[in-house]
């Protein structure tokens, strides 16, 4: 907490509220016949301003990488608002057909329907909305470990697992270990010695996915 | 625009950030100096005492405005809505960019909860017409003079080229009127990225030389999908802190975007 913060808390007649170091003090003129109250609120309101028209960029950001090119094209403007209704409603059978003929077309959802169709909440709708994500709703999937089962074939967990941040990865494991406990067990024994010690503890959770005595070697 | 300070001083700054107290004291620190302005009203420029007298609540009758108030003819693009229920009463600010003259508007509107508003804006499109601007230090609210239609969708934002020019806009604004709470910004060019996993993680906008501004207002999947990691045009409200989204320009098409999560 910064001391003009600590004053307006402790109360003015405990801490004395100092200057805020900014040239805005200048401004308040004669501290005479004002109180110490109002000086302190007049200067934090001046900072304040101060910071705001001040506001400087963040640099350092490293660019996000890129989804690839899309490889067939997007449904009609039409049928997007079609979806978009329904998967707002999220009426199943209707939906399942939805997806099934947009697949059948050779076409995929737009980019701005993706979020809400990878949040579709029923498991059986799953794999018709992986089939019309493109290459925009993969690359998508891949950012948000809700989403790790859009993200395609081992090959792109792979990926994830060998790139992706400490909660994809964790995730990434975990779906691993639901459908091949062993392969899961391999790819964190490759890279056991390399993880911090905070991955571990998070990674080891994944581990109660299909527990069995083959674990305890590497355990 | 309306209330000075009032949401920074509402209760709700209070226990929602690690950083309240210092929050809440800024907000009554702009509410000192306002309080401060206003008593000094008599010794103020014109422009700035008419902002002022705007912000206390003294505001003119849109006759007057029509009247005496600064007209701007242009193809105006309709940037966004944001709809709020204060109290009783709906308000909608219509923010507004002119294709030629690059400035910025904003249109409100006040209705009793539940019924419709008398004038309508379709946000992405564009309308040629003369809107008078209230008098101020830094004339942003707006009335419609005249407009012909709905017009056409826009093609291209006449925005900011990087992040460094918009925030020397906000910075001579917030010079000229300190009590601004949002500003629009129309941004071309930039990549809508999350750094880091989604929980704790950070939404932001890049521009092509590197520069960084937060985003506000809860998720971004639905810009981050429109972008795919590429450079789009973003119209956003900008309360200070942080850009909120109003809408995306990516590969020609104009979405609108509501507030996620």
């Amino acid at each position: 907490m910064d001391a003009l913060t600590r004053a307006a808390v402790a109360g003015t007649s405990r801490e004395t509220p100092s200057a805020s170091g900014l040239p805005t003090d200048g401004l308040l003129g004669s501290a005479k016949g004002k109180s110490l109250e109002r000086n302190l609120l007049l200067r934090a309101g001046m900072r304040t301003v101060y910071r705001t028209a001040g506001r400087v960029a963040e640099s350092g950001i490293e660019a996000p990488q890129s989804a690839p090119d899309e490889t067939i094209p997007a449904c009609s403007a039409k049928a997007a608002e079609l979806l978009g209704r329904l998967l707002v409603d999220q009426r199943t059978t209707i939906l399942l057909e939805a997806l099934e003929r947009l697949r059948l077309a050779g076409l995929r959802l737009p980019h701005a329907l993706l979020p809400g169709a990878l949040n579709v909440e029923q498991e059986e709708l799953r794999p018709a909305v992986a089939a019309v994500l493109g290459e925009r709703g993969r690359w998508l999937a891949r950012l948000n470990p809700e989403w790790v089962w859009a993200v395609g074939d081992d090959g792109d967990l792979r990926d994830v697992w060998d790139e992706g941040a400490l909660k994809e990865r964790t995730s990434m494991l975990r779906r691993v270990r639901e459908r091949d406990p062993a392969l899961g067990r391999e790819w964190l024994s490759e890279t056991w010695r390399q993880e911090k010690a905070d991955a571990t503890s998070a990674m080891l959770e994944a581990f109660e996915e299909n527990l069995s005595p083959e674990d305890e070697p590497f355990l | 625009m309306g209330e000075p300070a009032a949401e920074q001083t509402s209760p709700a700054v209070v226990d929602y950030s690690p950083d309240w107290p210092g929050k809440l004291l800024d907000g009554i620190g702009r509410l000192a100096l306002f309080s401060k302005a206003f008593r000094r009203l008599d010794v103020l420029d014109d422009p700035l005492a008419e902002s002022v007298r705007a912000e206390v609540g003294i505001s003119l009758p849109q006759e007057e405005v029509l009247e005496r108030g600064e007209r701007v003819d242009d193809s105006w693009i309709v940037l966004g809505q944001r709809t709020e229920e204060e109290g009783h009463l709906t308000v909608r600010r219509t923010w507004l960019l002119g294709e030629d003259t690059r400035r910025y508007a904003l249109v409100l509107q006040f209705t009793a909860a539940g019924s419709p508003f008398a004038e309508g804006f379709v946000s992405g499109m564009t309308w040629r017409g003369e809107i008078a601007f209230y008098p101020g230090a830094y004339p942003l609210r707006a009335v419609v003079r005249a407009r012909s239609g709905d017009g056409d969708r826009f093609e291209g934002l006449p925005g900011h080229e990087t992040v460094e020019a918009f925030l020397d806009h906000t910075s001579k604004a917030t010079a000229l009127l300190p009590w601004l709470e949002r500003l629009p910004a129309a941004l071309i060019g930039v990549v809508p990225l999350l750094d880091g996993a989604p929980e704790g993680g950070r939404w932001l906008i890049r521009d092509r030389a590197g520069q960084a501004l937060p985003l506000a207002g809860g998720d971004h999947w639905t810009l981050l999908s429109m972008s795919g990691g590429r450079p789009v045009d973003l119209a956003a409200e900008w309360n200070g802190e942080g850009l909120i989204p109003l809408g995306v320009a990516a590969a020609g098409t104009y979405r609108i975007l509501a507030q996620e999560g």
